[in-house]
């Protein structure tokens, strides 16, 4: 039997914003409940990120750890990596460039080659390939 | 063939000469960090030396030698080094050279018939065997190492025809030709500025060199000394190193390769982000320690480099005036007690742990000592106490 439980992905939409936020917290109850809780957010697709999402990504690592479990960010979008760096909360997360690297880390620690970045430096390399012109905040929403 | 080597801790051996050809192999004075030779710190729960000399083990180079100079007699980590298997002897400044070249005879006279020199303020890891082979096939007494910064402080001395053991000489003559230099292309780290200790720190904790920390892995990238005090609130992020005895009080976030040596305190709710904190510290509560090498009550900003001392002992100081908190320390240390009790001062000392005399309880000879030398009464500096951040 495995004494941890699997690692559970979540695929983070576009826009992390006070209305996805809501709905993606009550997506997130059942996991928050389990003993141990081990989550990779998958940001590879997110471009707009706001102060509600940031209060998100909080409350869902204080949640976690309480329970003793684990919250890694993985493929973090240019934009993503910029307002997570401007905020400093990047910094309590573990950050990997891809899912699978997060996933593995859970069981051991991937060493890295000479030339590789620091993982926290990824968050500067994504900021980098970010070119100022393109709006941090990602594209408007479609009205309805 | 039997390689030994002898470590030198002190300024350069040709630094007398101005013109001499040791400096060529030994470039630079021994870079200093808080007053000690970037050597004597510790790295992720041992003495940078300790990890020199592990290196050189692994390697298997011996009979191994340390060449210190005086000054550095009395610290921590030469007088703890019988377990690595060394032959010590601490001289004066002026004589390390020859304390060197004597060191290489007994090395000869044990077997040796080459010898690594180098100067204990880089951290290399070595390939004997190819440098051995390389010095070999050049058929020179002498070869400097160097890697694609420049030289790297270490020689391979030997003579294959007269079977001498001798460092170059003090002046090279004009006609002397330039010796070959041997490249070496394993892990180096020349540990000359504050940023060259943090990337060693940072690569042994991301494996990139054969460092290991001194503790267990707690969980991926965290390693942990078994006398560490976490609280449960205390957030360790991976890689991080804490070291033995030392603390986490509640809602601190330690993160992004940061080691915290022995005997240190986090106080409530700072933050330590790509930091090294070396043993003895105290960091004050909301803190925001970041890109830093603290030492007691100074700070080393890496991206900067800038020095700050900061007399607030609420912001960043000592967790212990003594640098040993044993009793026989405590009285060695303490001179008003040594002063005041020349012939019994064990059995007093020792009595000083119990109730019924105060005169002689820790709390006073805690502050004797303070008071006396361990930590002086520091200037005030202007707005030290304001700012929370640092």
């Amino acid at each position: 039997m495995d004494p941890y439980p699997s690692v559970v992905v979540k695929s983070l939409t576009a826009r992390l914003d006070r209305n996805q936020v809501a709905a993606f917290r009550r997506g997130m109850q059942e996991l928050l409940r389990m003993d141990q809780p081990r989550v990779v957010f998958d940001f590879g697709s997110v471009t707009h990120l706001d102060s509600a999402g940031i209060d998100f990504l909080l409350n869902c690592l204080s949640a976690i750890v309480k329970r003793d479990g684990e919250l890694k960010l993985a493929a973090l979008s240019p934009q993503a990596a910029t307002v997570l760096e401007i905020t400093r909360v990047g910094r309590f997360f573990e950050v990997f460039p891809t899912v699978k690297d997060a996933v593995q880390s859970f069981d051991a620690c991937l060493p890295n080659t000479p030339n590789s970045p620091e993982p926290w430096d990824l968050f500067r390399a994504a900021s980098e390939t970010h070119r100022p012109s393109e709006d941090l905040t990602g594209p408007a929403p479609q009205q309805t | 063939m039997q390689v030994g080597a002898v470590l030198v801790l002190g300024g350069c051996i040709g630094n007398d000469v101005s013109q001499s050809s040791a400096r060529k192999y030994f470039p630079q004075p021994l870079p200093s960090f808080f007053g000690a030779p970037a050597a004597m710190l510790d790295l992720l729960g041992e003495p940078i030396l300790y990890r020199i000399i592990e290196s050189l083990h692994k390697s298997r180079v011996g009979p191994l030698f340390l060449i210190a100079d005086d000054i550095f007699a009395g610290h921590a980590a030469v007088k703890d080094i019988s377990r690595w298997r060394v032959h010590v002897r601490n001289v004066p400044g002026e004589e390390l050279r020859t304390a060197t070249q004597a060191a290489l005879t007994t090395c000869r006279e044990s077997g040796a018939r080459t010898a690594i020199v180098m100067q204990a303020s880089a951290y290399m890891e070595l390939d004997v065997a190819e440098m051995l082979a390389f010095h070999v096939a050049s058929g020179q007494p002498v070869t400097p190492v160097q890697d694609r910064g420049g030289p790297l402080g270490l020689m391979m001395v030997g003579n294959e025809s007269t079977g001498q053991l001798q460092l170059p000489e003090r002046r090279a003559s004009q006609s002397q030709p330039m010796p070959l230099e041997y490249t070496h292309r394993q892990y180096a780290n020349r540990l000359s500025t504050p940023l060259d200790l943090r990337r060693l720190a940072q690569d042994a904790l991301l494996q990139r060199c054969s460092i290991r920390p001194n503790g267990k892995e707690v969980k991926p990238g965290v390693w942990v000394a078994p006398s560490a005090r976490l609280h449960a609130r205390a957030r360790v992020v991976s890689p991080s190193y804490i070291g033995a005895h030392t603390r986490l009080r509640s809602g601190v976030v330690i993160t992004r390769g940061t080691n915290i040596e022995h005997h240190c305190e986090v106080d409530r709710s700072s933050v330590v982000e790509n930091a090294t904190i070396l043993p003895h510290t105290y960091l004050g509560s909301s803190l925001d320690i970041a890109h830093s090498i603290v030492n007691r009550n100074r700070m080393v900003d890496v991206r900067r480099a800038t020095e700050v001392e900061i007399s607030d002992r609420s912001l960043i100081g000592s967790t212990s005036p003594l640098p040993t908190t044993t009793p026989s320390a405590l009285a060695a240390k303490s001179l008003p007690l040594k002063d005041r009790l020349p012939r019994r001062t064990l059995s007093e000392v020792y009595s000083a742990f119990l109730p019924k005399r105060p005169f002689l309880s820790p709390a006073s000879m805690r502050f004797s000592y303070t008071a006396s030398e361990a930590e002086p009464e520091l200037g005030e500096l202007p707005g030290a106490g304001d700012s929370r951040t640092a």
